[in-house]
C-alpha cells in the first residue's frame, strides 16, 4: 500500500491530458535493419584519461553527496513510528475514554462518546486540488458495553456519516461482529461489495478513512483488511496492494500538506485548544491563527513540525484564546511559501470557541521583535562559517531575493532583501539549529540579522569546464534560446534526482554578440562543496536560430571555506 | 526462458516505448528518438547482461529525450499553431496538449506518462526510471500544478 500512490491519480484533467497525448503517439518504426547485427559499439571517446577525471569529478562532486543525500531522504519513515499512534480522543473536559492496551474497556455510560470521524470535504483541498480527508467530530450517546472504536466503525461505515459538506467512499454496512482487537491490530472483516466500483482512488479513499478513524484511539495502531474472511492482499480489480496492516502512514500521499488532526471539524474547543497534526512543509514550520466568526484574529503564531522540506513531521501546539461568549470560529493552519512569503497550504476548520477561566490571553505568540541571545529558538550550532568569514548569496533564483530576519527561522520578520549575487555578507559566527534548518547570523554594513544557511556559501575558485559539459552532453550543446541553453548545461551540474541537488537560474539571460546566463547549481549535501554558479556563454548559431555552447565557467560554492589556491575546504 | 533476439526484443516493446517518447518529445520526433534509443542499447556493451530489457530501454529512450532539444517542441508547436490547416499529419494532433506538455520537465513528463498512461505507482515509476521515489511524488506534484495553470488559462 505504501508504494500506492493514490493522489497523484486522482486528478481527471491530467488523466484526460495523458490520454490525449497518448492518442497522437505514431506507430512505432519498423525494426531498424542495423540493429540486427550485434556489434558492440566501438568506443570513439575522447582519450581515456580525460574521461577518467571527468568521471572522477563527478563521482567526487555528486555521486557521494547525493548517496549521502538520499539517506537523508528516508527520514519519513522515521517520523512515522510517531505518527502511526495518532492522537488520543478527541475528549472535552475529563480524557477517560482512551482506550488502553487497545482491550475493550467500555466508556462509562454516562459519558457522551465522542471521536472522529474521517471523511472527504468538499470545500477543503489538498494542494493538488484534491478532496482533502478531515476530522470530523462526532458526538454519540453515552455507549452501553461498546469500545469507542467499535462505535467509530459504526458510525464510519452507517449512513449517519453522510454530513452535508463530507463526503464518504463507504457505501457498505457491515456486521459489528467483524471487527475485532488484537494486539492493536483492528481487524476488520468486509463483505465482497466493499470491493466493487469505483477506481484506484475510490478504494483508496476507503481505506484511508477506515485507517485514519480506526487509529485516533490509543492501543488501534493499525488496521488488517479482510474479505470474506481472508486476509487482502490485492485489492480489488484495480490491484491495488496492501503489505499486512495498513497504518496512517500508508495514507500520507493523499493528505492535504498541512494535515490538522485536532482540533476536529466542528468540535466546542475551550481555551487552550490542543492543535496536533502532521505536515510536510518547507522548513517544518507550520503557521496558525485561530479567529471568531467576524473575522477578528483571537490569536496566532506558528510551531515547528519534527520534520520538514520534503518529509512529514507531526505538530503539536495549544493556543489559548478567549471570547466573551460561545461563537464560531475557525482554526487556521497554513505555511509561507518559501519564494514570496504569500501563505499556501491554507487550511481552514469551523470550531465553536467557548468563554474559558483563563482570563485574557496572553500577548499572541509571534516571535519577539529584538533577538537576545537567550530567546532564540533551536540550539545553538557550531558548525558554518566563523565570525568574520566572508560569504555569499547562493541558489537564489534571479528574480527571488534572500530575506535577512530578526531572528533564527521564517517565523521571524524579514526586514532586509538580499540580492542574489549579493557576496559581501560577513558572519558573526552565530548559528541556530532548528528542527530541520540552520541558520546564520550575518553582517553587512546596514543590519545585522539572520538568514537560512541553506543560501549562504564562499564563493571559490572559477574553473572551466566548459569540456567536462561537452562532453556529458555528448557533444556542444544548441538550444534556442539562452535559457534554454543554460538549463541543458546546469543540469549537467544537477542530478536526475531532482531531490538531490536545487538548480536556480540567478542571473537572467542577455544576449548580445554573445549570450550570457547563469545559473547556481546548489544543494549537493557535500559540507566541503555545495554546488556550482555556472556563467554559461553561448553564440549565436549559423544560421541565427539559437545559440551554441562557447564556455562554462564553474565558480565552485563552498560549505566550509575556501583555501588559498580557490578549492572548499 | 529462451533468450529473445533484439528484434524480439524491439517488436515486443516498441509501440509501448513510442508511445513513451511521445510524451518525452511529443509524436513528431517520437520514432526517432526510439530507435536511437533502441540502437543505442543493442550495440551497447553492457547490453547482453540487461536483465529487464524493458526498464533499460525505457530508461535509454528517456536519456535520449533528454538530449533532445526541449527546444524542439516548442518550435513544433508554434509552426502548428501557424500552419495548422496546411499540414496534413498523419494523426490527430492537439496543439493545446503539446503546448501544455511543453512546459514540464522531461522527467515530469516521464513520471506522469508512466503514472496516468501506464498506471504504475510512484515506486515502480521509480523503479523504472532509476529515480527515488520522493523524486516521483514530486516530479508529479509539479506537473500537475503546472498542468493545471495551464488549463485553467
Amino acid at each position: 500500500m505504501s508504494d500506492q500512490d493514490p493522489a497523484d491519480r486522482l486528478d481527471p484533467s491530467v488523466r484526460e491530458l495523458t490520454y490525449r497525448l497518448m492518442g497522437m503517439a505514431p506507430d512505432a518504426p519498423s525494426f531498424p535493419q542495423e540493429a540486427a547485427m550485434t556489434v558492440p559499439e566501438t568506443k570513439q571517446r575522447r582519450p581515456m584519461f580525460v574521461w577518467a577525471t571527468a568521471v572522477a569529478a563527478v563521482v567526487l562532486l555528486v555521486g557521494l553527496p547525493l548517496f549521502l543525500f538520499r539517506g537523508g531522504d528516508t527520514a519519513p519513515d522515521d517520523v512515522a513510528a510517531t505518527l502511526a499512534s495518532g492522537p488520543t480522543t478527541t475528549v472535552v473536559g475529563e480524557p477517560t475514554t482512551t482506550i488502553p492496551g487497545g482491550t475493550t474497556v467500555p466508556v462509562p455510560a454516562t459519558v457522551d462518546a465522542e471521536f472522529s470521524v474521517y471523511l472527504f470535504s468538499d470545500s477543503l483541498t489538498t494542494a493538488g486540488g484534491d478532496p482533502a480527508l478531515v476530522p470530523v467530530h462526532w458526538r454519540a450517546a453515552p455507549l452501553e458495553g461498546a469500545s469507542l472504536w467499535q462505535e467509530a466503525m459504526r458510525v464510519l461505515f452507517s449512513s449517519s456519516s453522510k454530513i452535508a459538506g463530507y463526503t464518504t467512499a463507504l457505501p457498505v454496512p457491515f456486521d459489528q461482529g467483524s471487527v475485532r482487537l488484537d494486539s492493536g491490530v483492528l481487524t476488520i472483516d468486509l463483505p465482497a461489495e466493499f470491493e466493487s466500483g469505483g477506481g484506484t482512488m475510490a478504494m483508496t479513499t476507503r481505506l484511508a478513512q477506515v485507517v485514519f478513524t480506526a487509529t485516533q484511539f490509543n492501543g488501534v495502531d493499525s488496521v488488517l483488511f479482510m474479505i470474506g474472511g481472508e486476509v487482502v492482499d490485492v485489492f480489488s480489480s484495480e490491484g491495488l496492494i496492501l503489505d499486512g496492516p495498513q497504518t496512517r502512514e500508508d495514507y500520507y500521499d493523499i493528505l492535504p500538506f498541512i494535515f490538522l488532526d485536532t482540533p476536529a471539524i466542528n468540535l466546542i474547543a475551550p481555551s487552550p485548544v490542543h492543535i496536533t497534526g502532521i505536515a510536510n512543509v518547507f522548513e517544518a514550520t507550520v503557521l496558525y491563527e485561530i479567529v471568531d466568526g467576524n473575522g477578528n484574529l483571537l490569536n496566532s503564531g506558528f510551531t515547528t513540525a519534527s520534520c520538514g522540506t520534503g518529509c512529514w513531521g507531526d505538530f503539536s501546539v495549544d493556543v489559548p484564546y478567549d471570547v466573551p461568549q460561545e461563537t464560531t470560529g475557525e482554526i487556521v493552519v497554513y505555511e509561507e511559501s518559501a519564494r514570496d512569503g504569500s501563505r499556501v497550504n491554507e487550511l481552514r476548520y469551523p470550531m465553536t470557541l467557548v468563554p474559558g477561566n483563563d482570563g485574557p490571553v496572553p500577548s499572541t505568540t509571534i516571535p519577539p521583535e529584538s533577538s537576545t541571545p537567550t530567546s532564540l529558538p533551536g540550539e545553538a550550532f557550531d558548525i558554518g562559517p566563523l565570525a568574520g568569514d566572508v560569504v555569499g548569496v547562493v541558489g537564489v533564483a534571479h528574480d527571488d531575493v534572500l530575506f535577512v530576519r530578526d531572528g533564527p527561522g521564517v517565523g521571524y520578520e524579514p526586514f532586509v532583501e538580499l540580492d542574489p549575487l549579493a557576496d559581501d555578507l560577513v558572519a558573526t559566527g552565530r548559528h541556530r539549529l532548528l528542527e530541520s534548518s540552520i541558520w546564520t547570523e550575518i553582517t553587512a554594513e546596514e543590519f545585522t540579522g539572520w538568514v537560512n544557511s541553506r543560501f549562504i556559501g564562499f564563493l571559490g575558485g572559477v574553473d572551466d569546464l566548459t569540456s567536462f559539459a561537452v562532453d556529458q552532453l555528448g557533444g556542444i550543446p544548441e538550444a534556442e534560446t539562452m535559457l534554454d541553453l543554460g538549463e541543458m548545461v546546469a543540469a549537467v551540474f544537477g542530478s536526475t534526482d531532482e531531490g538531490g541537488s536545487r538548480i536556480e537560474m540567478s542571473v537572467a539571460p542577455t544576449v548580445g554578440d554573445l549570450g550570457e546566463v547563469t545559473f547556481d547549481v546548489v544543494g549537493l549535501a557535500d559540507d566541503a562543496q555545495l554546488g556550482w554558479r555556472l556563467h554559461i556563454f553561448g553564440q549565436p548559431t549559423e544560421g541565427g536560430e539559437g545559440f551554441s555552447l562557447m564556455s562554462v565557467e564553474a565558480t565552485a560554492l563552498c560549505g566550509r571555506g575556501v583555501t588559498e589556491d580557490g578549492l572548499c575546504v | 526462458m529462451g533468450v529473445m533476439t533484439n528484434e524480439e526484443i524491439y517488436r515486443k516493446y516498441a509501440d509501448d516505448l513510442v508511445r513513451f517518447a511521445t510524451g518525452l518529445v511529443g509524436p513528431f520526433d517520437a520514432a526517432d528518438v526510439v530507435t536511437d534509443a533502441c540502437l543505442r542499447s543493442f550495440r551497447g556493451k553492457d547490453w547482453p547482461q540487461v536483465l529487464n530489457h524493458r526498464a533499460y530501454l525505457y530508461r535509454s529512450v528517456l536519456n535520449h529525450a533528454r538530449s533532445h532539444h526541449r527546444s524542439t517542441l516548442r518550435r513544433r508547436v508554434r509552426e502548428m499553431r501557424a500552419a495548422t490547416p496546411a499540414i496534413d499529419w498523419p494523426y490527430e494532433v492537439d496543439v493545446d496538449v503539446l503546448a501544455a506538455v511543453d512546459r514540464l520537465s522531461v522527467q515530469q513528463r516521464a513520471s506522469v506518462v508512466l503514472t496516468y498512461w501506464e498506471d504504475l505507482s510512484a515506486a515502480e515509476v521509480a523503479k523504472r526510471l532509476r529515480i527515488s521515489e520522493g523524486s516521483v511524488k514530486r516530479y508529479l506534484a509539479r506537473a500537475r500544478s503546472r498542468l493545471r495553470e495551464t488549463l485553467d488559462e
